[in-house]
């Protein structure tokens, strides 16, 4: 598990741009919470945060999370809609490795969500592991963050 | 001659290569859209499904082709809902009555290390054809860096480039902001999966395995893995590859004001089932075009309709 000290919870990469969903609907963002770096063998868990700072009301909100190559998918809160298989290793069908929750209400002027997704991070270490966001809106435009973890020995 | 020999003589013949990249002729005012990039943006092979769909979905056109930047490009097709036509559509719907040009310089087998010179080619057309804005470019690029043999282009290296490419684009002065989507490499990796290769294809029932790894000899280092430790160290390479594309969008818009350089990691996070691959089971095929168009024009923040 992860030292107090190396829990430092910091806003990894850019707050991504809400300038989506078009004029009316400005103002969504999505940003994922965590720790800067991880061991391997070790739970990796970070926060994917959404928030309607606009005047839309959106409903049906698809969050997708591209889950870290070499991790295991271990835990989502609020259970999500789709998860990923437990086999890791690549088999005749690689499966994208994501978790999905649909239907997520965001209220305008202020309404957010949070998702948490706890993965077992797979050796080896001394690497860089890259994950993606995306918060979609049906018929609408998308928003992704990526940001990186670096996985210690 | 063997059967390999046969076939890549019969495809020398039957291709062409596109010198004109114009669809269409400069209008001084006008709108340009920029395409640049490598062999997916160029279209190449496109024309030739692994898996024919049905007729009623369009009529397969057997022609060897290797580049359809005019017909199926994602970018720049008119066959398909490519960029260039969804960036039109958008501009209708806006009452926008300048008219839209394209100019697709991708070129397959293209590096970053050729982005500079498409570059220069697309400044030159551009103050050439006396257009008022360069709307729009898309850049595909990097999946060549990674495949290179005899190992993948140094990351330092295609910083260097990109940021070229970039200072040059930057020459241009317009009121607006130059608009560019820079797309990461696919799961190039992905398509050396077993079910992909024991795919047949039309070639006369050849598989994949056959007609990619060793007629065309595409990427053996990304796709001739065979163990899970080989598939992680070729997914290595391109993924980081495309954390070196998404940190250099965002070091380039920084010294760059004039240009907004969005990074889009979709083509990473994007399964390739056979379906959507051309004959020789490696470049997307119209069905794939189009499913890059999709993906990726959500991932631009600009030109989005109610």
């Amino acid at each position: 598990m992860f030292t107090p000290a190396a829990f430092i919870f910091v806003f990894l990469g850019n707050f991504a741009a809400g300038t989506a969903f078009g004029a009316i609907c400005d103002g969504i963002f999505l940003r994922q919470l965590g720790p800067t770096s991880v061991s391997a063998d070790q739970i990796l868990s970070y926060k994917i945060q959404v928030v309607n700072e606009g005047a839309c009301n959106l409903e049906g909100v698809q969050v997708t999370d591209y889950l870290p190559r070499r991790t295991l998918y271990r835990e989502g809160q609020p259970t999500p809609s789709q998860v990923p298989s437990d086999r890791p290793a690549p088999r005749d069908h690689l499966p994208v490795h994501q978790v999905q929750w649909m239907g997520v209400h965001l209220p305008p002027r202020g309404g957010s969500a949070v998702f948490e997704v706890k993965v077992l991070v797979l050796s080896p270490g001394k690497r860089t592991i890259t994950d993606t966001a995306c918060l979609e809106h049906p018929s609408s435009v998308r928003i992704c963050n990526t940001i990186d973890f670096w996985v210690n020995d | 001659m063997t059967l390999p020999q046969v076939v890549l003589s019969l495809l020398l013949i039957l291709s062409f290569s596109s010198t004109s990249h114009a669809m269409g002729r400069p209008k001084p005012g006008a709108l340009l859209m920029g395409v640049m990039g490598d062999s997916i943006s160029a279209g190449s092979l496109s024309d030739l499904p692994l898996k024919p769909f049905a007729r009623s979905e369009g009529a397969v056109n057997a022609k060897l082709i290797w580049e359809n930047k005019r017909r199926l490009s994602w970018a720049s097709g008119r066959a398909v809902a490519s960029h260039f036509r969804l960036l039109g559509d958008y501009l209708r719907a806006e009452g926008e009555d300048q008219k839209l040009f394209i100019e697709n310089f991708a070129t397959p087998k293209h590096r970053t290390r050729d982005l500079p010179g498409q570059a220069r080619e697309l400044v030159r057309h551009f103050k050439n054809g006396a257009y008022s804005s360069l709307i729009y470019v898309t850049v595909l690029i990097g999946s060549n860096d990674a495949c290179d043999k005899p190992g993948p282009t140094p990351l330092d290296q295609m910083r260097e480039e990109l940021l070229k490419t970039f200072a040059i684009m930057s020459e241009i002065k317009q009121e607006d902001s130059i608009r560019i989507l820079l797309v990461g490499i696919p799961r190039i990796p992905d398509l050396g999966a077993p079910s992909i290769r024991r795919t047949h294809t039309p070639l006369l029932g050849l598989r994949c395995s056959f007609v990619r790894d060793r007629l065309f000899g595409f990427c053996p280092n990304l796709i001739g893995w065979r163990t899970v430790a080989q598939y992680h160290a070729a997914m290595d390479i391109v993924e980081e590859r495309n954390r070196l594309l998404r940190s250099t969008a965002a070091e380039a818009t920084a010294a760059f004001p004039n240009l907004e350089i969005v990074y889009s990691n979709h083509l990473y996070n994007l399964e390739i089932p056979s379906e959507l691959l051309a004959i020789d089971c490696f470049h997307p095929s119209k069905r794939g075009q189009e499913a890059i168009s999709r993906e990726v024009w959500l991932d631009q923040p600009w030109f989005i309709t109610d």
